[in-house]
């Protein structure tokens, strides 16, 4: 809502002073007129992206979720824009076992920072791209709805891995050859 | 963008035809500000998105290899083109397949969007690049999206931009498979 000015207008009672009056009430509609580009500020929206390296071995094998190396993948912050309606997150990678050994990855984003939302016991996003004894490339979506959000603060998605390990003691076998994480803000 | 609005100040009255003149000034200043206001809030102004796809319906039995590259490949998909909107800040690409490479302990089949166009200016391709925007599978069947964000500077305003996939075959008995499937895109406005 916009408050124009002035509420009410105060006509003068002496002539003498109507130039005066008309010199405000300019000045004051020139003002008004001001106040709706303030309000109808321009929504624009955000867009934040982060590629993987390729990146072989050198992985934490304990089945628990791990960031990668921020020279590797480095996480997005994105800033919640006035008027964002959500924000869509899309994340993907390629994953590669190339030994049949029973081992599995798994890749999914981390969320934080202004926002309340979390992702729940479902399992499917807990797992989010899984590949076992097999190579994979596929990416998924998610979206965190506007109220979940706070406006003007930052939210964080940073890459996560999981890896049960190598069976056969070469993690050359194992590789994560590229990824990509992104974030947009939508109006 | 903000509206320029008519005057940026009112000059100061010194008398009683000064105050004549700065009424009929003001009095066209305020319905030139009011068209400003109906101009600015036009269809063209609204945020608005643009999107473009492609399907093919078919499964599309492939033989030999690609040769261990990524080949172009419109056999049963085709491409996409999408004029992109002014402004345009930015482009998400989709890709859905079904992906079969079952026939060989071996066999590793991928697709990957590219990207070209006059719209286009983004990096030239390279093998990560190829991996990052690729669906691909070992021995397996899979059906699944593939998704990239090209940002703001990898994009012309108001030119065309085509998307089409390239194909990964390093060997197939006679089993590799693919589609049904689509390339979307959907290109986003705003101002940046």
């Amino acid at each position: 809502m916009i408050s124009f000015d002035p509420t009410p207008y105060a006509a003068p009672t002496d002539p003498a002073d109507a130039p005066a009056s008309f010199q405000t009430v300019s000045d004051t509609t020139l003002a008004n007129f001001e106040k709706i580009n303030t309000w109808f500020a321009p929504l624009v929206p955000a867009f934040v992206r982060s590629v993987q390296a390729s990146l072989v071995g050198a992985w934490t094998a304990d089945g628990a979720w791990h960031d990668f190396p921020a020279a590797n993948w480095a996480p997005v912050t994105l800033v919640i824009p006035e008027g964002c309606g959500g924000v869509l997150v899309g994340y993907g990678g390629y994953l590669d076992n190339r030994r049949p050994v029973g081992a599995w990855w798994a890749l999914r984003p981390r969320i934080s920072g202004a926002t309340t939302w979390t992702p729940g016991p479902d399992p499917q996003f807990a797992e989010a791209i899984l590949v076992e004894n097999r190579t994979l490339t596929c990416s998924r979506l998610l979206t965190i709805p506007a109220d979940q959000l706070t406006v003007g603060g930052s939210i964080v998605v940073t890459p996560e891995y999981r890896w049960s390990g190598t069976t056969d003691g070469s993690t050359s076998n194992f590789t994560f050859l590229g990824g990509v994480v992104w974030a947009a803000a939508l109006i | 963008m903000s509206l320029e609005f008519f005057p940026a100040a009112v000059p100061a009255l010194t008398d009683e035809c000064d105050g004549v003149r700065a009424f009929t000034d003001l009095a066209n200043d305020v319905t030139a500000n009011f068209l400003l206001v109906d101009g600015f809030f036009s269809p063209q102004h609204a945020p608005w998105t643009t999107s473009a796809r492609t399907d093919s319906s078919l499964v599309q039995p492939i033989y030999g290899s690609t040769g261990n590259v990524w080949t172009p490949w419109t056999t049963n998909i085709g491409s996409v083109t999408l004029v992109l909107p002014t402004p345009c800040v930015a482009v998400l690409a989709t890709l859905h397949m079904t992906l079969l490479a079952a026939d060989n302990a071996n066999t590793h089949l991928g697709v990957a969007l590219t990207f070209a166009g006059s719209g286009y200016r983004g990096p030239a391709l390279s093998q990560a690049d190829t991996w990052q925007r690729a669906l691909s599978v070992r021995n397996a069947k899979f059906v699944g999206d593939r998704h990239v964000l090209l940002l703001a500077n990898e994009l012309v305003p108001g030119q065309s931009l085509t998307a089409s996939i390239l194909l990964f075959l390093d060997s197939s008995v006679g089993g590799a498979k693919l589609g049904p499937g689509w390339i979307e895109l959907l290109a986003f406005t705003g101002e940046p």
